[in-house]
């Protein structure tokens, strides 16, 4: 659907992006997040031409994003949906006429762009607040007008750039299912920018960890999550655990089975060896759910244990102290 | 020149609709050429919708340079072309023209602060959904500017009110005129002091309208 390759782009001295190449599949959420300043942002506007790129391609269901006359550029976006994390509405229209801007620029008929606004306020779950202006709604209700708009043109992709990073987690649920919704009723793409892992864990299907302009880890969320790349880490942010200093403690990191449910007594079962759980929790990814568990066994018992482990395809790694 | 219901008949009166004849006039043309100024400006600036290096910078020192000049100088220096353009130099028409001449500059630089304000993000978005750049100084900028501007409009009808009492002296009449030549120089002070209170008055009633405008529009 969206491909890009190779493409760097630099600000002055500042080289934001350092030949990146990515592609987005038709229908997926995908997601790019990193710590700000690694230039997630840039290669967004980049997509939709509102920055020029220095070098590399940039194709849109096969057909080049190379223009030369302002209006190619202007049909080109037209079919690419945006919304800001500041929401960008007009504050001085209401939200029928914010809904209908970008087709009153198009020249729809007065008939058409009624029709559609209704529809738009419909799926965006905002009926009632039809007329009112934007300084009267919530962050929330805002998010939802700007979602509106972006829909407004019929478009085949929504980008997003760190749309719910100025709402709070609740409201911020509450978007991140709508933008699911709307992929999944209308089949939009979409391409999400945020440097909040939540928005990752809750909808993306595929996701791009960005660091210092490049592309470090891409993936299925729930694979990067198991296999936990540097990079994931390093954005995650080491916490330092409080670890045992006897013995040898081990992180297992699994998908949540029938299989593994008793993972726990089938290891001592298999391998009679005694240890402890230092902890174990689940965490949601999209609608697959992964366990990580840490395990402190005695030096002499890590080879019965991790043999066994790997005899049952379970990542694990050895943890180290601070 | 004592009997005052005379004076404000045959003196205040035609001086009164002089000037606000002055100021009317003065006000649109210089609005619609410093509207266009600030749109040029606003476009061609740097970060601008289209930069243009060279027209920015020739138009930026235009404007400073015309808005360097007192108003009494630039008038009188302009003469020959007030004569050549508005057919006289003498009078409430002849005075117009350098009026508009020094309020164009400032209404520029005062409508390019209004549409600059508007914010980033709003003209991104509109960008983003396709707009072309006149529909975005247009239908973005203008309409978000409009209530802030109806402020600065505010401003320049009231500093185009005080430079047409200035050209009174160089007999564009108005009430500029009454009170330096009825009022100053034959020691009245029922008519100096008369008109000053006629142009508080003026002033008052302008300011009020502007901002009962902002309040309506914003």
């Amino acid at each position: 659907m969206i491909k890009v390759k190779n493409l760097d782009k630099s600000f002055g001295e500042l080289h934001v992006l350092k030949n990146v190449s990515l592609e987005v599949q038709k229908g997926e959420i995908f997601g790019l997040i990193g710590k700000s300043g690694e230039g997630k942002s840039t290669l967004l506007r980049c997509i939709n031409l509102l920055e020029k790129r220095d070098g590399g391609t940039i194709t849109l269901n096969g057909q080049a994003a190379d223009f030369k006359r302002s209006r190619e550029v202007r049909e080109y976006r037209k079919g690419i949906g945006m919304i800001f994390q500041h929401f960008s509405l007009l504050e001085r229209q209401n939200v029928y006429k914010n809904i209908a801007a970008p087709m009153e620029c198009w020249g729809y008929s007065k008939q058409e762009i009624d029709e559609k606004v209704r529809e738009l306020v419909k799926i965006v779950g905002i009926e009632d607040k039809l007329y009112e202006k934007p300084r009267n709604l919530s962050g929330g209700q805002r998010q939802r007008v700007a979602i509106a708009r972006a829909l407004s043109m019929d478009p085949q992709v929504l980008l997003s750039d760190e749309a719910t990073s100025a709402l709070d987690p609740q409201t911020t649920q509450s978007i991140l299912q709508l933008l699911r919704d709307i992929n999944e009723r209308l089949g939009i793409t979409i391409l999400l920018v945020t440097h909040e892992m939540e928005v990752i864990r809750s909808i993306c299907h595929r996701v791009a960890i960005m660091e210092h302009g490049e592309v470090a880890d891409c993936g299925k969320v729930s694979e990067i999550f198991l296999n936990q790349p540097g990079s994931l880490k390093r954005l995650l942010g080491e916490t330092a655990e409080v670890l045992p200093e006897e013995g040898v403690n081990i992180r297992m990191v699994f998908k949540e089975t029938e299989e593994n449910r008793s993972l726990i007594p089938d290891i001592t079962c298999a391998t009679s060896v005694r240890f402890s759980v230092i902890y174990s929790r689940l965490e949601k990814f999209r609608d697959e759910v992964i366990c990580t568990t840490m395990l402190n066994v005695q030096e002499e018992d890590l080879a019965k244990v991790t043999a066994y482990l790997d005899t049952l395809n379970i990542r694990w790694e050895v943890a180290l102290h601070e | 020149m004592n009997d005052p219901a005379l004076v404000i008949k045959s003196v205040m009166m035609p001086a009164l609709v002089e000037s606000l004849y002055m100021t009317f006039w003065g006000t649109v043309f210089s609005c619609i050429l410093g509207f266009g100024l600030a749109v040029i400006l606003v476009v061609t600036a740097e970060d601008g919708l289209s930069p243009h290096k060279w027209v920015y910078r020739l138009l930026n020192v235009l404007v400073n340079t015309l808005r360097s000049f007192p108003f009494i100088i630039l008038a009188v220096t302009i003469i020959p072309i007030t004569r050549a353009v508005m057919g006289t130099s003498i009078g409430t028409n002849a005075a117009l023209f350098p009026l508009v001449i020094v309020a164009c500059p400032f209404v520029a630089r005062v409508f390019e602060g209004n549409l600059k304000a508007v914010t980033p993000g709003m003209i991104e978005a509109a960008k983003a959904f396709g707009a072309s750049n006149m529909q975005i100084i247009f239908k973005i900028m203008l309409k978000e500017a409009i209530p802030v501007m109806c402020i600065s409009v505010t401003l320049v009808v009231i500093s185009i009110l005080g430079s047409s009492s200035m050209a009174g002296a160089l007999g564009a009449g108005g009430l500029g005129n009454v009170a330096l030549i009825y009022g100053y120089q034959s020691f009245n002070d029922l008519i100096m002091y008369g008109t000053v209170f006629i142009l508080v008055v003026l002033v008052q009633t302008i300011q009020s309208i502007g901002n009962l405008l902002y309040n309506k529009l914003k």
